[in-house]
């Protein structure tokens, strides 16, 4: 567990800023923390990602944090299960790599970056962000405000958010003709109450309206060609998605502590979330967390995390072509997935960091494994069809110094 | 019973609930050494919690629910 100086000092910064944590800001203990995660899936995806988290206080008020991070990606590349000869595109029992149709990069950077100025005030929090993504092919950017308020001797927190997207595809196909936008308002409000010393509770509302070039243009559905003589020829079709989406997300979350090991704390942290959009997909998220510390400063994370969706009302497992909307993309079918997660973090002794200038004061590695189950039915996915399961894992570490 | 009359129950029992909230202060301010260590908060990372917010909508088809909503990505 925390000594008692950290805890004291973590408990007056944290009281200010876990308020602003809750409405979804950026803010916590001045300090720099570095991280670095590492990403590989079934299908060959690599993701290497480092990033860097800076909090400064400007004035007893005013605080700024910046955050940015570098992706390398190779998750561009789509295969089908069809190939290309002599201009007439077959059924193939081998994947095909389709990059050479769809215009898809093998691998790419993207560097994102966010700002934040935070003014805080006795439970009362205001803060201004602001979002920027690049990739070769696409530009993001988003203004986002937050604002919460403690009530009854703090014990309760309200917090609002609204963001605004201004995402924009570049050259990524012919079919769209150069550029395509698309664009998100997000809002927000939550609620938190402390009912013990040990319990919290959450819970939000969020909407999240999105409009514009909602399809990714590496995505090709697959479409049997009707022909007398030959009933094996296909056709890549770009996905087609509706250019307006409407969604709804409630949520709520349960931290419930224990110290049933004197002096070691415990908790259960468990979040159940209602997504519901009129594309007709609907999920349900549960994600459950136990963290026990093993000793002062050390403790240990077990994750498990349940999530299932319907599929969307215009997926079908075999297009004809004349639909209006199409698409082959898993994230619009029904699945399930589940993903088992461990996590350890600690900080490093007083007199090390009080020693020697380049050690970190607390340090944390986390590893998440995740499966992802098409319920049986591979016929239904069309670039998924050799194997209805799915796996990936995500390794994540970062180090934390104090200011 | 229509969508007005719906919104307007729901509306009435939101606020009727918060103002009942007063009746749960009952942890003071000495006793909140437990609510602010990392592992009694919402989320206990701040990186970890943006990596899932940008990562999980890219493979599931729904978002949101935690801060951010997603965006940014035309992988």
């Amino acid at each position: 567990m925390l000594n008692i100086n950290y805890r004291r000092r973590l408990s007056v910064l944290l009281l200010a800023s876990g308020v602003l944590c809750l409405a979804g800001a950026s803010a916590g203990e001045p300090g720099l923390s570095l991280h670095y995660e590492y990403f590989k899936d079934a299908n060959d995806v690599y993701s290497y990602t480092p990033g860097f988290d800076v909090i400064m206080n400007l004035t007893k008020n005013w605080k700024a944090s910046i955050s940015a991070e570098v992706d390398g990606v190779t998750g561009a590349s789509r295969t089908a299960s069809v190939t290309a000869q002599d201009g007439v595109t077959r059924a193939s029992k081998i994947p095909t790599l389709v990059d050479g149709i769809t215009g898809a990069s093998k691998f790419e950077f993207r560097k994102s970056q966010t700002t934040h100025l935070t003014y805080s005030n006795a439970g009362d929090v205001v803060s201004l962000g602001y979002y920027t993504s690049t990739e070769n092919d696409y530009f993001s950017s988003a203004p986002m405000l937050d604002v919460a308020k403690d009530f009854f001797d703090r014990n309760t927190t309200i917090g609002g958010s609204v963001s605004y997207y201004d995402d924009k595809f570049v050259n990524p196909d012919v079919n769209l003709q150069g550029s395509a936008d698309k664009n998100l308002i997000s809002t927000q409000v939550s609620i938190t109450q402390s009912l013990t010393p040990l319990t919290l509770v959450s819970g939000s509302v969020q909407r999240i309206h999105s409009w514009g070039y909602l399809s990714k243009p590496y995505n090709p559905v697959v479409i049997k060609v009707q022909n007398p003589t030959d009933d094996e020829i296909y056709s890549l079709h770009p996905e087609v998605l509706p250019n307006l989406k409407t969604a709804r997300v409630l949520a709520a979350s349960l931290v419930q502590g224990y110290t049933f090991i004197p002096d070691r704390l415990g908790s259960l942290r468990i979040n159940y979330r209602y997504y519901f959009d009129d594309w007709a997909l609907k999920s349900h998220t549960m994600d459950a967390e136990w963290s026990q510390y093993l000793s002062d400063g050390l403790y240990l994370r077990l994750r498990y995390r349940y999530y299932t969706q319907t599929r969307a009302e215009f997926i079908y497992a075999n297009y004809a072509g004349t639909e209006t909307y199409l698409s082959s993309d898993i994230k619009y079918y029904p699945f399930t997935s589940r993903t088992f997660g461990v996590k350890l973090a600690g900080q490093f002794p007083d007199d090390w960091t009080d020693n020697i200038w380049w050690i970190p004061s607390a340090w944390n590695v986390k590893c998440d494994y995740s499966v992802r189950n098409t319920k049986g039915d591979a016929n239904l996915y069309q670039f998924y069809a050799p194997t209805s399961n799915y796996n990936q894992i995500s390794i994540m570490t970062g180090v934390d110094y104090a200011f | 019973m229509n969508t007005r009359m719906q919104k307007w129950i729901v509306g009435s029992a939101l606020a009727l609930a918060l103002s009942q909230l007063g009746a749960c202060a009952a942890v003071a301010q000495r006793d909140r050494q437990y609510l602010s260590d990392p592992v009694m908060q919402l989320q206990d990372n701040s990186a970890e919690a943006a990596s899932d917010a940008h990562n999980l909508p890219r493979r599931e088809g729904s978002s949101g629910g935690t801060a951010g909503a997603g965006g940014g990505c035309g992988c």
